[in-house]
């Protein structure tokens, strides 16, 4: 009898939870969905929601997935209720975010291989490398198209030139650079002052020249710590020359697709190797990265190369042990322009029928870009503000007083050349692969240059070759 | 009695079947015959098809090194994972056979890995495995490369999946040898026979019917390993831990390369389909229904 | 005598030793949930937190609905696994009692979805969710988990073990095959239908790509979607994770505590006590 009893018991509650969760989601359930969606699953709930707030005029409901977790989803819920309450209220629009599985492009390609429209997003946060996926797309809204009818809050020359680059082909502008953060060289001054050093390292031939110094005069452990993948070495490619070298063919997929690597034949990554060589000789070079973060707080590091977004996780760990401070990559020669390429995500429209959604969806963008939003991202987040603008505001004169090193990330992608762009590597994923499997195999010593070389022109050649058989050009 | 069948005693088995069947059918089986239509074509990141190429594209990833080195790592980390788990298992079950008065607790602790979500279990570890400043490193002073050294990746791995089979295989282990009645062990020990030969008479046989469903599963479940890679090494060092099922996933989600993907699928379907045919084999030899 | 008894003992404490050493990272992931960022890694190793702290359960709660994600995973796996129960123990039925034309070929495609890689059907099944209109509902998210081979299998093993001995006897008494199979069979196979439904609640319970798929709005996530939003990708820190991966073992470990002593009530037994 009893396990009867508990099953009853169970049902009931079950029951009781459907109904509370059914109320729920009528209350959040927007009025433009069609009511089929949700009467499938439960039996229609007993009654309305409570306060369904009536709208002065129509609102527009738009759509925002972004993939973005922790402190930063944060901020983005924040930047999101601000536009709800200023603009959107204004304007009769009410953007909801949505977050996505990292990096946001499985439930975009699901969407989009069953066309299937009234699950797509009106405004969606995609990383460069992904920018491949709706370059060729239908319903992809290009910002240049909004641009050029010169009514905007903004003109491109408020954003960061080479972050305006970086979502540029064929001159016109597929999406708005939204989070900005760049390679950034972070130094233990108190390492540095014992071995008499004030500055960072300009080069990276500066840079192995005192890693053994560092070692050996301090606690640090190792000299160096970083894992170079596709995105750290495209840094060191196009930071080359007198005004920056381009990774891959086609400016690096700006001016058509990107089937070959050009690094290879400019000479700009022989010229890295071999530098990189005198990094590795040094023998105090660590090419794994592990919790990189918490080695450098703990000492073991007496430098590391990573995102400027990690300026607040480094500050909060490191707390008072010690003094550091960020400068930009060491370049590959002397002569070289240096600079950063940008890292981040873009935002882009998707078209999904209405032309006053995507209206709206461009009010949104616009809203994203200002220096307000932007400004946004300097409470907690490491991220470069897209807009220059920001610089005038208060928000962002206190957080630089606070630290001046988010200063610095800022500074070096200004001067940055709009030739220094993240390409659109096709296969990313795999070439990020190889390149990182050769350059650790590289910086323990079980391969030479040479190898190190031919693994990664080899490795990329042959995912670009996969790439193109299942997506042959037309 | 006997009488003759009636159409509706004949359909009778067929209509308890029904509602099983028309899932499969539709979640799994017409999803499957597309994937294996659509392996013969080039397809797509949209989706689309392009070309018909016969089985060129079965070809083409069987000539490539990671995808052989994808599916080898599967069948070592089947190999290291399956029997061990259902080992412990079996021993941790004999263990904790007699009720005792703190049973509650030890019973509930060996099984409790079961109700881990494997991405949630690859981040705790992945903490604990950190070289440098991670628990076991630090507390035990050693400086094992647990996931970056190609050797050690795999096992590293191993460990994680059998911590998570055990407690799975504990549970049913444990009712099972439960369940084996009292007189034939009472008999056994009159006869002299030692705990071990015990269990080697007795108790493997007897739980038999439960160690096949666990063998069956588990090997299906240890081939379409992937969120453990994905998390903790994303596939490295050198490839040592790709997985067949990583490599299918990482075609598909980070490049939308269903040309790849879909025979990938089919081989693996293949090979999981062959390891479990050799459990069924066992069945009609080493099963024991009572 | 009193040597099994001190056996016993033995016994027990090296139960519990070994209980406390698998759960080991469960009990450090709780720990970590206490702890503050800088704690956690660091050169002389922490086992507990040396200040405890709540901040990461706040945290946990203020960036996230959990609470909302929480109640949609449990009454997702619930109802799912209900459905897995009844669907599974009509197909090992058949397939245990029934001897009819094409039995072993049927038994034999169930297995294969076990061998099929789920990840690779996933786009189609979300093109037929979305085709039947039911993307963002309860029924979206169960579809594709009502029925699992696995737990057809461990039935029709359990069924297998008495199938003719009380197949023969219920038919003497006259007893049909409807009746039979709720007023004699299910209620005998309590112990392994609630097994089933525990590792089945556990298994969905633990979803994440395709409830994660199939929904685009807050208030239909499940509690492991909430637990990669306070993964923090880019700074790797721990803490706010960790208390959502505490939080979600809380209900599961309930389920388990709960039904522990049915599970272990033995497979057999079941048929031999009833």
């Amino acid at each position: 009898m009893k396990p009867r009893k508990l099953l009853s018991l169970f049902f009931a509650f079950v029951l009781l939870l459907s109904l509370a969760a059914c109320q729920k989601e009528n209350q959040a359930k927007p009025n433009t969905e069609p009511p089929k969606a949700q009467t499938d699953t439960q039996k229609p709930a007993e009654q309305p929601a409570p306060t369904p707030t009536p709208a002065p005029t129509e609102v527009v409901e738009i759509s925002f997935w972004h993939s973005m977790d922790g402190v930063f989803a944060e901020i983005v819920n924040q930047q999101v209720t601000t536009f709800n309450d200023t603009i959107g209220k204004e304007k009769g629009i009410k953007v909801t975010p949505v977050f996505q599985n990292w990096p946001g492009t499985e439930a975009l390609t699901a969407a989009m291989s069953t066309d299937d429209v009234k699950n797509m997003p009106d405004v969606i946060q995609l990383y460069s490398e992904s920018v491949n996926l709706i370059q060729n797309y239908e319903r992809t809204v290009w910002a240049e198209d909004y641009l050029a009818k010169g009514n905007s809050a903004f003109q491109k020359s408020d954003l960061i030139p080479n972050a305006v680059a970086n979502y540029t082909i064929n001159e016109r502008m597929i999406g708005l650079p939204y989070t900005l953060s760049s390679l950034m060289l972070y130094y233990n001054q108190d390492y540095f002052k014992q071995i008499g050093m004030e500055t960072a390292p300009k080069t990276i031939a500066e840079m192995a020249e005192i890693m053994p110094k560092l070692v050996e005069k301090t606690d640090a452990e190792f000299g160096l710590n970083v894992r170079v993948q596709l995105y750290e070495l495209e840094n060191w490619i196009a930071t080359q020359g007198s005004d920056g070298s381009w990774f891959g063919n086609n400016n690096s997929g700006r001016s058509g697709a990107m089937t070959e690597l050009a690094a290879d034949k400019d000479g700009s990554l022989e010229k890295f190797l071999g530098e990189w060589q005198k990094v590795v000789d040094s023998g105090v070079y660590k090419a794994t990265r592990d919790s990189i973060n918490d080695e450098f707080a703990a000492g073991m590091h007496a430098m590391v190369i990573m995102s400027s977004s990690r300026i607040p996780t480094i500050k909060n760990l490191v707390g008072d042990a010690f003094q550091w401070n960020i400068a930009p990559i060491p370049t590959v020669s002397a002569s070289d322009i240096g600079g950063c390429t940008p890292s981040g995500s873009g935002l882009f429209m998707l078209n999904r029928g209405e032309e006053k959604q995507t209206n709206a969806a461009w009010e949104f963008m616009q809203f994203m870009v200002s220096p307000e939003a932007q400004a946004m991202w300097l409470s907690g987040t490491g991220y470069i503000p897209v807009n220059t603008k920001t610089k005038e505001l208060d928000a962002y004169k206190a957080a630089v007083a606070e630290d001046s090193r988010l200063q610095i990330p800022y500074e070096t992608s200004l001067k940055s050349s709009t030739k220094m762009v993240q390409s659109f590597c096709p296969n990313s994923g795999t070439v990020d692969g190889v390149i990182k499997e050769a350059m650790i195999a590289f910086g323990n010593g079980e391969a030479d240059k040479d190898k190190t070389y031919q693994a990664i022109v080899e490795g990329a050649a042959k995912a670009f070759e996969e790439y193109y058989r299942a997506n042959p050009l037309k | 009695m006997k009488k003759i069948k009636s159409p509706v005693r004949k359909a009778e088995p067929y209509l308890w079947l029904l509602p099983a069947f028309v899932l499969f059918a539709v979640f799994t089986f017409i999803p499957f015959l597309q994937t294996l239509w659509k392996s013969l074509f080039i397809v797509d990141a949209f989706g689309n098809i392009r070309q018909f190429v016969a089985f060129e594209n079965y070809a083409y990833i069987l000539s490539d090194p990671r995808f052989r080195q994808a599916v080898l790592n599967s069948l070592y980390f089947v190999v290291l994972t399956v029997p061990i788990s259902k080992i412990l298992g079996l021993l941790l079950a004999l263990l904790a056979n007699n009720r005792r008065p703190t049973s509650v607790f030890y019973e509930t602790g060996f099984a409790l890995p079961m109700a881990m979500s494997t991405s949630v279990v690859a981040m705790i570890f992945q903490l604990l495995y950190v070289p440098s400043l991670g628990f076991i490193n630090t507390f035990f002073g050693w400086k094992v490369q647990w996931l970056n050294s190609p050797k050690i990746a795999m096992l590293s791995l191993a460990v994680i999946q059998i911590w998570l089979s055990t407690g799975y295989a504990f549970v049913f282990l444990l009712s099972a040898v439960r369940s084996v009645p009292e007189e034939i062990i009472e008999s056994a020990r009159l006869e002299g026979a030692s705990p071990f030969r015990r269990m080697i008479d007795i108790y493997l046989p007897l739980t038999s019917p439960t160690m096949f469903y666990l063998i069956i599963t588990d090997i299906a479940y240890a081939m379409m390993m992937m969120s453990l890679s994905n998390i903790l090494t994303d596939g490295g060092p050198n490839g040592a831990t790709t997985t067949i099922i990583q490599y299918i996933y990482k075609q598909m989600a980070a490049t939308g390369n269903y040309t790849n993907a879909n025979p990938a699928a089919v081989i693996a379907f293949i090979m999981t389909f062959a390891a479990a045919m050799l459990g069924f084999l066992w069945e009609k030899k080493g099963v024991h229904y009572q | 005598m009193k040597s099994s008894k001190t056996l016993e003992l033995i016994i027990q404490i090296l139960c519990i030793s070994l209980a406390l050493l698998i759960l080991f990272p469960i009990f450090y992931a709780v720990s970590v949930s206490f702890m503050e960022h800088r704690e956690v890694l660091s050169k002389t190793p922490h086992l507990l937190p040396k200040n405890p702290t709540t901040g990461n359960y706040v945290t946990a709660f203020t960036r996230t609905t959990l609470g909302r994600y929480m109640l949609n995973s449990f009454l997702i796996a619930a109802v799912t696994s209900f459905f897995r129960l009844l669907f599974a123990a009509m197909a090992a039925y058949s397939f245990a009692f029934f001897e009819f034309r094409g039995k072993k070929i049927l038994f034999a495609l169930a297995m294969t979805t076990l061998m099929i890689p789920p990840d690779v059907l996933i786009v189609s099944n979300y093109a037929t969710i979305s085709k039947l209109g039911l993307i963002n509902t309860y029924t979206g998210i169960c579809s594709i988990f009502l029925v699992s081979a696995a737990n057809l299998f461990l039935v029709r093993q359990y069924f297998l073990s008495f199938a003719s001995s009380i197949r023969d006897a219920a038919q003497i008494d006259g007893c049909g095959s409807f009746r039979f199979f709720t007023e004699i069979l299910l209620p005998i196979s309590k112990p392994i239908l609630v097994t089933v439904f525990i590792s089945s609640f556990v298994n969905v319970w633990n979803q994440y790509l395709w409830p994660l798929l199939v929904t685009n709005r807050n208030e239909m996530r499940t509690i492991q979607v909430g637990i990669t939003m306070l993964k923090d990708r880019e700074s790797s820190i721990f803490g706010p994770v960790m208390a959502g991966v505490t939080i979600a073992l809380i209900p599961t470990v309930l389920v388990f505590i709960v039904f522990q002593r049915k599970i272990v009530s033995g497979m057999m037994s079941g048929a031999v006590k009833e």
